[in-house]
């Protein structure tokens, strides 16, 4: 059993990937909430545009305009899609939704496949070369935005959607998507702004993530897995919850790492951890009758 | 309701994507790769406990020195040389290759075909081109079997070149020896180093993982050594040279196995270097691709001087040399199974004209290194041929091959069909990363012969036969 000082590192790192998972929970809520769908491309768009982020460094271009291409990248290629396929996907079922973007998911990794192969990349924020000592381990400046961030855009969606006209309309399509757009509110132009904020949110988590995990296609798009355990336990409904079950999946998955028995199952926590959730949320209910 | 059907159904999906991995790692296959290792053990344990040139091993000759040059690749010719395109029936040969996220052997047959490519813009074998007909497998040993059929018996290839998988060996070896095809192949799973049919052009994952160790403790590692692996089949057999090798120095062996691509190599930096202790050792088995974000996750947690860091040879890749800061400056022994990639010698020269010429879409890796070594190996047998090109008479001019030099190994290499021990690579050099560049760090020196190893058996064998000499 690992002593306190043992897990320290390991609750340091789980803060700082539990925030991403938390944000990108975050951006998935909110889209599905406004739009009724469920983005699995999120993490492959991510992993696009820290990959294009990558290549203008590499072609010498300034560091913090590729990052912000990154994030921009994020917003638009995700309003791209809801531009293009939102509107024939609107009247279908979730699920067929869901479903609609594996193919976006499919498409960006073979373009990155072809495009960037399997060679090496890698991007360094400066955040990450910017450490201090806490109680003898090193934290970077990328696990603090990386912990700190999300908590921050979560407030600030809150308050957005509570405040702002565009938020009350993405509340009221959340409630009643028929009802709403009888009452005149643009539904077309609010959920352009929920898709255009939920990928610029894809893009921020794309390039911390490439940062704390690496920039690799695979492990990149599929770090939506984390991110989607925690909207589902939030029930794709309460930004709060989600923002605190990736945090929780985060540290249980990092701190796992620590225990020799257990360590080779840590990435098993997303699952675990929803499917308990979930069993959870239906206690009570009636079984469904065939 | 509907949110509920919804969701379960997304975590079906995710339940779905979580099975995926088990599939590669098979019981059925582990067993395959155990039951190999245990007669090779049995064997080499019969014969005497190994005594080695370890740890402390001195350190011979650079790569090639002293070998012969007939084999030497002249710049702008592949082959016969003739600068004449090939236009006869073409002699097919076949290769198969994994490829799976984070690990792509594909590079490896890309880099055979480019060759063959230059091969047949140079006269081909005798005016008739190779037609190089590869296939890509996902670990899956009824694919993998249905694929060596199907090269076989439907495209007829008249043998096999450049194989690079990670269950080939294992699943199929049967159906070569039954089919009399000798293979040239860059070895994966230990099956490929102790059958007949099969001569690798390299040590494959349980002998270079073992030089990293040398490596390592020559570099000072002490207490514990730990080997980390992607959780593959074959994996405790690649990680027991390791730990064998530790108890051998008096130290303690860790194997760790590790899902690849690595998803937290932050907190499996932390866990490692927890595992090791202050001043010990560790070896990586990664692609280079694979290990760089953990690397990166070391660096960035200051751990890169906690212990000693050594890998088995893929990271010798000019791109991780060039993702690395210099932080890793001569800090990251790799175990090069081959010469560095710009070594500036004929062969490796020339290697890089071709894929620069015929597969610049190729990474160039020790992946490359290998399919070029084994389209060179077999072009020249291909060449040696009297009479008519048969299946028969390409396999016996595979199993032929005898002192082959090239400026990439550090010995000769051959082809040996009759131990059923081939591990005709058995003398490695260690590479670090500097400055941008992968630099030879370490001369040639003998891998460790250990009990549970053939190489004592092997070396004896080579010395009374005057192979792997030069």
């Amino acid at each position: 059993m690992p002593d306190f000082e043992t897990l320290k590192p390991f609750l340091v790192l789980g803060l700082a990937l539990g925030g991403v998972f938390a944000m990108s929970g975050v951006g998935l809520v909110v889209l599905y909430r406004a739009t009724g769908v469920l983005n699995l491309a999120y993490g492959a768009i991510g992993a696009m545009g820290a990959l294009i982020s990558w290549s203008m460094i590499d072609a010498d271009l300034n560091q913090w305009l590729a990052y912000a291409t990154c994030i921009v990248f994020g917003g638009v290629a995700t309003l791209i899609y809801g531009g293009v396929f939102g509107p024939p996907f609107a009247p279908r079922e979730p699920l067929v939704k869901a479903v609609a973007t594996l193919g976006f998911l499919l498409i960006l990794v073979g373009l990155m496949q072809y495009v960037y192969g399997q060679d090496t990349h890698s991007i360094t924020l400066p955040t990450s070369n910017w450490n201090y000592d806490l109680g003898g381990v090193r934290v970077s400046w990328t696990q603090i935005v990386g912990t700190v961030f999300p908590i921050l855009v979560t407030a600030g969606t809150v308050v957005y959607l509570r405040v702002t006209k565009v938020g009350t309309a993405m509340r009221a399509l959340a409630n009643d998507r028929e009802i709403t757009a009888m009452l005149g509110v643009p539904v077309r132009r609010v959920e352009a702004a929920a898709w255009f904020g939920s990928g610029l949110v894809c893009g921020i988590s794309g390039l911390l993530l490439s940062n704390l995990v690496g920039l690799d296609i695979v492990s990149l798009t599929f770090l939506v897995i984390p991110a989607l355990a925690a909207a589902l336990i939030g029930q794709l409904r309460s930004l709060w919850v989600t923002l605190i079950a990736g945090f929780i999946i985060g540290l249980v998955q990092s701190c796992l790492t620590a225990f020799s028995e257990l360590s080779e199952y840590r990435t098993m926590t997303p699952f675990v951890l929803a499917i308990v959730a979930l069993l959870w949320f239906a206690r009570g209910r009636e079984p469904v009758r065939t | 309701m509907k949110r509920v059907v919804f969701a379960l159904a997304a975590v079906g999906g995710l339940v779905l994507a979580g099975c995926g991995d088990d599939d590669s790692a098979s019981p059925s296959a582990s067993t395959a790769v155990g039951a190999g290792a245990a007669t090779t053990t049995a064997s080499a344990v019969s014969t005497e406990g190994g005594s080695s040139t370890t740890g402390g091993g001195a350190a011979t000759t650079s790569p090639a020195a002293g070998a012969g040059a007939s084999n030497i690749q002249k710049p702008g010719e592949c082959g016969a040389g003739t600068g004449q395109k090939a236009t006869g029936e073409p002699i097919k040969l076949g290769g198969i290759a994994t490829n799976i996220p984070s690990i792509d052997f594909t590079w490896e047959t890309g880099m055979a075909k480019a060759y063959f490519d230059c091969v047949n813009d140079n006269g081909g074998i005798n005016g008739r081109p190779i037609e190089y007909i590869t296939e890509t497998e996902q670990v899956d040993p009824q694919q993998i079997s249905a694929l060596a059929t199907k090269l076989a018996e439907q495209d007829k290839v008249l043998g096999f070149v450049g194989n690079m998988s990670i269950i080939d060996c294992d699943t199929n070896k049967d159906y070569y020896a039954k089919n009399g095809f000798y293979l040239i192949v860059a070895g994966v799973a230990q099956a490929c180093f102790t059958n007949p049919n099969y001569s690798a052009v390299n040590m494959g994952p349980y002998y270079s993982t073992l030089g990293g160790a040398q490596a390592a403790v020559r570099a000072g590692a002490k207490g514990k050594l730990v080997v980390v692996t992607p959780n593959q089949p074959g994996v405790d057999l690649i990680n027991s040279g390791v730990v064998d090798f530790a108890k051998q120095q008096g130290m303690e062996g860790i194997s760790l196995k590790e899902e690849s691509p690595i998803n937290d190599p932050a907190g499996l930096a932390q866990k490692i270097v927890q595992e090791a202790g202050d001043g010990g050792g560790v070896v990586l088995d990664f692609t280079g691709p694979g290990v760089l974000p953990l690397l990166q996750a070391i660096e960035q947690q200051g751990l890169v001087d906690k212990v000693v860091w050594a890998s088995s040879t893929p990271p010798n890749d000019p791109s991780v040399a060039k993702a690395l800061s210099s932080a890793w400056n001569d800090k990251f022994l790799i175990n090069a199974e081959f010469n560095t990639l710009d070594s500036g010698k004929p062969d490796q020269n020339h290697m890089n004209e071709v894929r620069e010429k015929y597969g610049s879409d190729i990474p160039s890796s020790s992946f490359s290194q290998m399919g070029y070594l084994s389209a060179r190996v077999a072009t020249d047998a291909l060449l040696g041929i009297k009479g008519d090109i048969t299946k028969e008479s390409v396999n016996d001019a595979f199993k032929s091959v005898k002192n082959f030099t090239s400026d990439l190994w550090c010995k000769p290499w051959y082809f040996d069909s009759t131990v059923g021990q081939n591990v005709s690579n058995n003398n490695d050099i260690t590479v670090v990363p500097r400055d941008g560049k992968m630099v030879q760090k370490e001369d040639c020196f003998a891998i460790a012969e250990l009990p549970a190893n053939p190489l004592k058996d092997i070396r004896a064998k080579e010395a009374a036969l005057g192979l792997n000499a030069g």
